[in-house]
């Protein structure tokens, strides 16, 4: 422990000098705005940065393009909250509630509290990294594909369960989003599927295509039809100060308390990141809430638990890399190629060899985080002035936006093809009212769900139960039947009671 | 469709600004003309360097190295070193952007130059043995035969490795294993069937007589998963570059039986790797790293890159890159080159259709 402690200490006094807090202070603020924008999330900005590494101070580089990653994290919820367009997979879950919230004019209250669950959530996984870094990424290394393949399972069965209105529609918009997924170079077999040729497919569709599409071209289409009916004045005009009540913290402080280890051990498995992981924390919080029917309607609970869940998974997806050299997402993967680049080697070693590069990332996170909260709660109130904006000069704005967001995934004019198409099926979506989410997440997981289960297939020679080989795969059983009986069984209860009185 | 990278570039620079407007309130007069200024002028360099000026001398204006794939990987750490090396050194005069186009297993970013930098002389794509994968395993039309060879740089050589605990001691363990049941062992690696790290093991397992159509091999995407596929036991054995293993080799996870070239590497941790033709199985298999120019390039740009690259090796500063790297120098001119990827394609052809795989 007093040696855990003698490191952090290691690493504040690294950190704590000019050079670094400067770079620091750029990263976050660099990561907020990068993350804001629809379609440019941290691995763009990570990507700017590596030309820089090569100049640069290993830690110099590494705190940066952490402050960058966690900063996308903040600065991804803004657009969610106050345009309904994710900036980045890991804000889809921010739309939810965050977007009735703006609406409601709550705007002020939506924007400070997801600040503030994304410092504690960080701050909160910090601290969790620093004592349990190594038992938590031996627990990651047990994921195995069939593991992977009844996690993604349940993560897509979860949301479909909890999608406002029925059962039904989640599922169909589920089938969507897995349809889509299957675009490209399958990669056991190498065989194309449903590319027509095209070289730009071959690497399937970009989920942020289908985001950006989905979202943000969506929701412009959705108002364009009401736009002639409806006066067309602005949402508010009026603001207020970017804070809280008392009310709404105390509403607040147990979803981000819940949310944390969630996005945490989520973050830390390879290849989970913090999309599923703010989505399970939404759907964990909508199904043990007393009121489920708020949610979706502007819930402060709805919000406040997947921005603590993001940012916690993004300080989780760090140990794997950190520990092991195995990257957790697509984010850190770079961050890993960005060490070799430097000379280092990441691999189990790394803490022992540089303990001074390590534990100055680990300290550079906790001032980061306050950096992040600084930085963005001002930042806010100038951002929530977009609700001011005439629809008919901010939808053209947005437009802009995406197309500009979409452009930098691939520099690939093909995307804006895709972009319309995905645009046109989420207006359609939204008319006949069938939830957007699922399909967006089975999007995201849908191409490593599958991989997982050929690759699982490919484990074993007779075709049988490999997935319910481990206690963890049946857990995730458990929880997948779980969730959706619950409503279910608390109903029933609920009736017992009644019944009882 | 020429100015299509100078626009996005002029775009980049003229947002930025803008943000800092939105996010300071510049109420300053002066301070806005300035900002006014800056993007006129960052607009009038970019349009510069849109037009084909013909000048009398190359290179008259910055060449771009076009990575078809991710940052952060193999392919963009020698774009990025290369580019460093060559300005820092004066060989090139001119800057040297690095840009990524990633996609299809780099035949994005090669259908790009061939369909929009033609006889571009300014655009350079780096690229490896998979400018040839993809067309003889028929994902594209295009091949090397499309673009101007220019140079082949460096070679990086596959390491089959298991884990520690394994009862595997070396090379001839498991290929006799795999010899008397090829679905006893389950081999990973990070390229689909018929990519880099699948074809260096098969390639090694039919030279030892293995019925390499029934061996399993698992594609993971990425070094990240690959590895701990072999930590967690998913797979036995591992195929894969001298980045992805030399962490766990150095902590003692994992076991490293043989090595793809020809002689073995000097590094400190990897220099009791024996390679396989030291354990009796006669092959060796490179995975090289080169440079293309567009279609129809200018005989005096060509000339004078594959002389600017010749140059690059010579030096110090390049010579260091390929020790902090554990790349291998495996420098040919452009007409070895040439004769080289003829020579390979052939034999990865007969190796595909032996695979079932074309």
């Amino acid at each position: 422990m007093t040696e855990t402690f003698k490191y952090l200490m290691l690493g504040f006094v690294q950190v704590l000098q000019p050079l670094n807090i400067i770079w620091l202070i750029i990263g976050s603020v660099l990561g907020t705005v990068l993350g804001m924008l629809p379609g440019i999330g941290p691995t763009t900005g990570i990507a700017l940065m590596l030309p820089l590494t090569f100049v640069m101070d290993p830690l110099t580089a590494l705190l940066t393009m952490c402050a960058i990653y966690y900063g996308a994290m903040f600065g991804g919820s803004r657009s969610s909250i106050l345009l309904n367009i994710p900036g980045d997979g890991a804000a889809i879950a921010a739309c939810f509630d965050g977007y009735p919230m703006a609406k409601s004019g709550k705007a002020e209250s939506a924007l400070a509290i997801s600040a503030i669950a994304s410092f504690f959530g960080g701050l909160i996984a910090t601290i969790a990294f620093v004592f349990l870094a190594l038992p938590v990424s031996q627990f990651a290394l047990r994921f195995r594909p069939p593991e992977y393949f009844v996690l993604m399972v349940f993560a897509l069965i979860v949301t479909a369960a909890s999608s406002k209105g029925d059962l039904f529609k989640g599922l169909l918009s589920i089938v969507f989003g897995l349809m889509f997924a299957t675009v490209g170079i399958e990669l056991q077999s190498g065989v194309e599927r449903m590319t027509f040729g095209i070289a730009e497919l071959q690497s399937g569709i970009d989920f942020i295509v289908v985001i950006v599409g989905v979202f943000g071209l969506g929701e412009v289409f959705t108002n364009l039809e009401s736009l002639n009916r409806q006066s067309l004045k602005p949402i508010q005009t009026k603001f207020k100060k970017i804070w809280i009540t008392m009310e709404e913290w105390k509403r607040s402080i147990g979803p981000i308390l819940r949310a944390t280890p969630v996005g945490f051990l989520v973050g830390v498995l390879p290849g989970a990141g913090g999309t599923i992981a703010s989505l399970m924390a939404y759907n964990n919080e909508k199904q043990i809430s007393k009121e489920p029917d708020k949610f979706g309607k502007g819930a402060i609970e709805g919000l406040a638990a997947p921005e603590a869940a993001n940012n916690a998974a993004s300080v989780g997806a760090l140990i794997p890399m950190m520990t092991m050299g195995i990257p957790g997402s697509g984010t850190t993967a770079i961050m890993l190629g960005a060490l070799i680049m430097m000379g280092l080697q990441p691999g189990p070693l790394l803490f022992t060899q540089h303990p001074a590069l390590v534990w100055g990332v680990i300290a550079s996170m906790f001032l980061g985080n306050i950096v992040c909260a600084i930085v963005n709660i001002p930042m806010a109130s100038l951002l929530v002035r977009v609700l001011a904006i005439k629809p008919t000069i901010l939808y053209p704005l947005v437009l802009v936006m995406a197309f500009m967001g979409v452009y930098t995934v691939n520099f690939s004019t093909g995307d804006f093809v895709l972009m319309i198409m995905f645009g046109v099926i989420g207006y359609f979506m939204k008319k006949y009212k069938v939830p957007t989410g699922p399909m967006i997440l089975a999007v995201i997981v849908g191409p490593m769900m599958e991989q997982s289960f050929s690759q699982s297939m490919k484990m074993t020679s007779s075709c049988n139960n490999i997935f319910f080989s481990s206690y963890i795969c049946i857990g995730l059983w458990i929880l997948t039947v779980l969730s959706i009986a619950y409503p279910y069984i608390a109903t029933g209860i609920k009736k017992l009671r009644t019944i009882d009185i | 469709m020429k100015g299509g990278k100078c626009i996005l570039f002029n775009g980049i620079k003229a947002k930025t600004p803008k943000i800092y407007k939105g996010g300071y309130k510049m109420s300053n007069g002066r301070a806005l003309r300035t900002v006014v200024m800056l993007l006129l002028a960052v607009f009038a360099l970019s349009l510069t360097g849109c037009q084909q000026t013909k000048t009398d001398s190359y290179p008259s204006k910055p060449i771009t190295f076009l990575v078809p794939f991710g940052p952060g990987g193999g392919m963009d750490t020698t774009a990025r070193a290369a580019a460093k090396v060559m300005v820092d050194e004066k060989i090139i005069t001119q800057s040297v952007p690095v840009e990524n186009r990633a996609g299809g297993g780099g035949s994005v970013g090669m259908s790009y130059i061939i369909q929009h930098r033609k006889n571009d002389n300014y655009t350079l794509l780096f690229h490896s043995a998979g400018i040839l994968l993809n067309k003889i395993g028929g994902q594209t039309e295009i091949d090397y035969q499309d673009v101007t060879p220019i140079a082949k740089l460096l070679s990086d050589f596959n390491i089959f490795c298991v884990k520690s605990d394994s009862t595997l001691q070396n090379i001839n363990d498991v290929m006799s294993m795999l010899k008397n049941d090829p679905k006893s062992l389950i081999v990973g690696g990070t390229s689909e069937p018929g990519g880099n790290d699948h074809i260096n093991f098969m390639i090694a397992a039919k030279e030892f007589g293995i019925d390499i159509k029934n061996v399993e091999y698992i594609t993971f995407d990425g070094s990240g998963e690959l590895v701990a596929a072999l930590l967690n036991g998913t797979i036995q054995v591992m195929s894969a570059g001298v980045n992805d293993i030399i962490g766990q080799l150095e902590a003692g996870n994992f076991r490293a039986l043989g090595v793809m070239s020809d002689n073995r590497y000097e590094h400190e941790l990897l220099k009791d790797i024996p390679t396989m033709k030291e354990q009796g199985i006669n092959v060796s298999y490179e995975t090289w790293r080169g440079v293309f120019g567009p279609p129809e390039m200018s005989e005096e740009s060509k000339e004078f890159l594959e002389d600017a690259f010749e140059k690059l090796i010579e030096t110090d500063a390049w010579k260091q890159m390929l020790v902090k790297y554990n790349w291998t120098n495996s420098f040919m001119g452009s007409d070895e080159f040439n004769k080289f990827l003829e020579e390979q394609n052939q034999t990865i052809e007969e190796f595909y259709t032996e695979m079932g795989l074309k």
